[in-house]
């Protein structure tokens, strides 16, 4: 498994969360499902990112109840953190199109 | 961004315990919930899958304190912990914690105090409409004329200035009668013209107020407006209704509007109960205050360009310089149409600010103010020098600790930090027992402000008040604690630790003790000099000689029958002396318009001396003031030349007058005025009968001005004068005796009060007693906090000196010579701050120069004794440390080692 880039957690936890609301291990569970299994995150480092996001104002949380019956604390995407998602996600990809750009230039090219 | 971020962690705050409640709850769940899909995927026993979440989790302390910070609680979590240290270590030093919190509150509640009455005397504008808009009509001449203006040209100069702003005049506040007992109820009246609350900027809050159409005709607009306390004392709570009238001297007024309860009239600290039309002066008997020439003041005045009794105020919606043109355009040459040629010319008007108001404290104590303010700043400067004295040597005690906790990783922010927290908390107990001292003393001050003329000063600690409190509370940490914070903290663990459990940086910290006892010692020399140099000023006041004997002299002031008038009036005034002279312990009695030191400064412009030429543009104006017989003799001045009024001097008689030595002087040489004529336009001419000394009539603090005395007997009405009684004793009893034998006569006379003149004397020199007092309290008090840093300090170097003068001794030093070293280290420091306090004081005692009465300029000897006072106390102070330091002894010194 590979080690999480340094920044990336917020982005990954903004987009598991705008999928549905989740609680903590659920948001764990989500972005391992996504990213096919290939990121490693570790857990002691999700909640510290949680709570920041929520005192952000970009989660919001909500106590319910979780699939076998017990209590959790769910979160969901507030409106800035749906914006927020979408100014992550097109940096994201600008900056990694352009890394991926980078690698693929051959001497030749030049 | 930050706004949304502090919603979450306010709520956090609030619910402190379901935050942590919820957070071990997320993560037990977390954990269970990896346990089963442990035990699910690979096939664990319960107990191994919750083992081994536990493990993947990692610790769980350090993710709940990420929680915490990244929730923006952990800065509160310090700051509790930091409150809960700092109760902790004071509470461990409660003597410490008590002079320091004591002692601030002193300085803060001081500041407050004072800063609450520069707010609302000095700073506060009145509550009206764009308040910088409003000025005051004044004018410079050649002569010094008084500063009113006849409402003929008030007119005039409405029209002038029309396209730039607008014009309105008022007379000053009169107490008069309010319905037709003269002992009964009085308000305070001020005659407006018509569009004044239009000018000032004011609005009803119900009926309506003055126009210009209320304002037409002498006589013919029985109407006004009154203050919404007013309504509540007459009517309750009544809601308004055309129809109601008011009674001022017995002239019925109707009420037409009531004025919102914040605006009680231009004037701070006379509140106004009641604005009538100007044109009404006459029937209402508005007599105060004027300047006459070549005019009848018994007539009524809005019509006579030669009264002047009006002052102007301008909303100016120009600027300045257009303004100006337009007072200045020939305008000005209208002002005094009786005055020279040449003196109209030279005349200009001009505009002041009048954003604030009136006020006679302002004029009066402006800068006694300011005196003040310097005052209780110096005080909390002191305050703070000798707090951060007591902090460093704290912080000095406590070094081994710091080195420790630094050693072992604490940042020294957060130490700092912890400090201050400490100094914080001793700056808000001194901030909140100085509101205390503060709420307390401005009760005093307003209950004070009453005893020179106030009716009424609001003094309150508002909002503004309590902001400028908090910013004192937190400068006065930056002053006393972030130095010793910084210092304490400024250490290399090493050494630290290796001198065991003795403090480092000893004599660096001792540099730094010693630079602020010098300083304290500079500042309070300035403070006392100041308090030597207000006492000074008022033993030179209340031994100045008057020119009059104000012991035993009793004042009665009177409310006679308005219908006494010309020679029943004289017949009466000398039946009333004659009946009070028959008292037992009354020595002798006589009737005055205005009672001594009153300072009801009347005065009248346009005499004529036959045989004196006046200068070009020069007007002859006296003081004047009528007396009956007996007076000179009862106030004890003295005749120089001629004699006394007698019952003679009557209507019938010629025209007697008395000149005090001041005219007498400047109007007729060398030569003996008496036989001598005085006239004015209109009148009979009057014959100069005697000369006496000049006498400070107006109040010791104004000296003689000429002055000139007519004959009661002569005059054709005189309203509300004072009796004059000398007596054996003027006790309090005396006092009822005369009200009761004067009230017993008749009904022509009423007793409105009895005073004395050494009491008003008091009175007037209210001023002083407060500068000296508080001055001289504060200076005490910087004193002994000098003399007890200096002890502090020099305690501290001697207990850390304690093996070296052991030794010393051990070696065969002499007692005195240590005695003498250890001395000598503190008599430095004072010397030092000696030597910059000396010219200070002398600096400020030049700006107080205006406040001093027969006090050279900068005062030496006042500097002198307070820098002699510092010397002798601050010895005393060394000397006991001293002392402990030349009796060590040896053995026990060296052991300590």
């Amino acid at each position: 498994m590979a080690a999480l880039l340094p920044g990336t957690l917020d982005l990954l936890v903004l987009k598991a969360v705008s999928l549905g609301a989740l609680h903590g291990y659920g948001v764990l569970l989500r972005i391992q499902q996504i990213t096919g299994g290939v990121l490693n995150i570790e857990q002691g480092a999700l909640y510290p990112a949680l709570y920041r996001l929520e005192a952000q104002g970009f989660l919001k949380t909500e106590w319910g109840v979780s699939e076998n019956n017990r209590r959790a604390k769910y979160y969901s995407l507030t409106a800035a953190g749906r914006k927020r998602l979408r100014e992550e996600e097109a940096e994201w990809t600008s900056v990694s199109s352009a890394i991926t750009l980078a690698l693929s230039a051959r001497p030749a090219e030049i | 961004m930050l706004l949304k971020g502090l919603i979450p962690m306010l709520r956090g705050l609030r619910d402190r315990e379901r935050f942590e409640a919820g957070l071990n709850e997320e993560i037990r769940f977390h954990i269970e919930q990896r346990a089963s899909d442990l035990a699910r995927l690979r096939g664990l026993t319960p107990e191994q899958a919750l083992h081994e979440a536990r493990v993947e989790f990692g610790g769980q302390e350090t993710v709940r304190e990420e929680c915490r910070r990244s929730f923006g609680l952990r800065w509160f979590d310090e700051l509790r912990q930091d409150l809960a240290y700092a109760i902790r270590t004071l509470s461990r030093r409660p003597a410490f914690a008590s002079v320091a919190v004591a002692t601030l509150a002193v300085g803060i509640g001081g500041n407050t105090a004072m800063f609450s009455v520069l707010d609302a005397v000095i700073l506060k504008t009145l509550p009206v409409r764009s308040p910088h808009e409003l000025f005051l009509l004044r004018h410079d001449s050649r002569i010094g004329l008084s500063q009113r203006y006849s409402w003929p040209f008030v007119q005039k100069l409405s029209n002038a200035i029309a396209p730039y702003g607008q014009a309105a005049a008022m007379t000053r506040v009169n107490s008069m009668r309010l319905g037709v007992d003269s002992n009964g109820p009085r308000a305070t009246v001020q005659l407006v013209s018509g569009d004044w609350f239009d000018v000032i900027g004011v609005q009803p809050v119900a009926g309506r107020f003055l126009s210009a159409d209320d304002n037409r005709t002498e006589g013919a607009h029985p109407v006004a407006v009154v203050s919404a306390v007013f309504w509540r004392q007459q009517f309750g709570d009544a809601p308004f209704a055309t129809g109601r009238e008011v009674r001022i001297n017995g002239y019925p007024l109707q009420i037409i509007g009531i004025a919102p309860s914040a605006f009680r009239g231009v004037l701070l600290e006379r509140p106004v109960d009641v604005w009538a039309p100007l044109m009404m002066q006459h029937q209402i008997g508005h007599k105060n205050n004027f300047s006459a020439s070549n005019a009848r003041p018994d007539q009524p005045w809005p019509s006579q360009d030669n009264i002047r009794w009006l002052e102007v105020t301008v909303r100016s919606l120009s600027p300045p310089s257009t303004m100006d043109a337009a007072l200045n355009s020939g305008l000005q040459w209208d002002m005094f149409k009786s005055a020279s040629e040449e003196t109209r010319r030279s005349a200009r008007l001009r505009l002041e600010s009048f954003s604030r108001g009136f006020s006679n404290l302002r004029t009066e104590f402006g800068q006694p103010i300011y005196a003040l303010v310097a005052t209780v700043t110096l005080v909390l400067l002191i305050v703070c020098a000798n707090i951060a004295n007591l902090l460093l040597a704290r912080a000095s005690e406590r070094s081994r600790e710091i080195a420790v906790r630094l050693s072992l990783g604490a940042g020294r922010g957060r130490l700092v930090r912890q400090m201050l927290t400490e100094s914080l908390l001793l700056a808000g107990s001194g901030a909140a027992a100085g509101l205390a001292i503060a709420y307390w003393a401005v009760g005093v001050l307003s209950q004070a402000a009453t005893h020179v003329g106030a009716t009424r000063l609001d003094l309150k600690l508002d909002l503004r008040v309590l902001a400028f409190t908090m910013v004192v509370a937190v400068l006065s940490v930056v002053l006393f604690g972030l130095l010793p914070s910084l210092r304490a903290t400024k250490l290399e663990p090493g050494p630290a630790l290796k001198s065991g459990s003795r403090e480092v940086h000893g004599s660096s910290r001792i540099r730094v003790a010693g630079v602020l006892v010098a300083a304290q010692v500079t500042l309070s020399v300035v403070l006392v000099s100041g308090a030597a140099l207000f006492l000074h000023s008022l033993r030179n006041l209340a031994s100045f000689d008057p020119g009059f004997n104000a012991s035993n002299l009793l004042l009665v002031r009177l409310d006679l029958d308005p219908n006494l008038k010309e020679g029943a009036l004289a017949e009466y005034l000398h039946s009333l002396v004659e009946r009070v002279n028959a008292v037992s312990g009354v020595q002798s009695s006589a009737v005055a318009v205005c009672a001594l030191v009153a300072d009801c400064t009347n005065s009248t412009t346009g005499f004529i001396l036959p045989g004196y030429t006046p200068q070009a543009g020069e007007q002859i104006t006296f003081q004047t003031e009528a007396v009956s017989a007996g007076y000179f003799a009862t106030a004890g001045m003295k005749l120089i030349s001629g004699r006394e009024f007698s019952w003679r001097d009557g209507a019938n008689a010629q025209r007697a007058v008395i000149i005090n030595d001041t005219l007498a002087r400047r109007y007729f040489g060398g030569k003996d005025p008496v036989g001598r004529i005085v006239s004015y336009p209109h009148e009979p001419d009057m014959v100069i009968v005697g000369v006496v000394n000049d006498a400070r009539v107006n109040g010791l603090h104004t000296p003689a001005v000429p002055m000139i005395w007519r004959s009661a007997a002569q005059m054709t009405s005189i309203s509300g004068p004072t009796l004059h009684v000398r007596v054996d004793r003027g006790s309090p009893r005396m006092m009822a005796t005369l009200r009761q034998v004067i009230s017993g006569m008749d009904a022509r006379a009423r007793v409105s009060g009895v005073t004395s003149v050494s009491e008003q004397i008091g009175l007037s020199l209210w001023r002083e007693y407060l500068l000296a007092g508080l001055t001289g309290a504060f200076g005490a008090l910087a004193l002994f906090l000098a003399c007890f840093g200096l002890y502090g300090v020099m305690s501290h170097s001697v207990a850390r000196r304690t093996p070296e003068m052991g030794i010393r001794l051990a070696l065969g030093a002499h007692p005195q010579r240590v005695l003498w070293q250890t001395m000598r280290e503190s008599l430095t420091l004072v010397a030092i701050g000696l030597a910059a306090g000396i010219p200070l004081s002398l600096a400020a005692g030049r700006l107080v120069h205006d406040l001093l009465f027969g006090v050279t300029t900068g005062d030496p000897l006042s500097v002198m004794t307070a820098a002699g006072l510092l010397l002798g106390s601050a010895t005393l102070a060394a000397y006991l440390p001293a002392r402990r330091a030349s009796r060590v002894d040896p053995v026990i010194a060296l052991r300590y080692e």
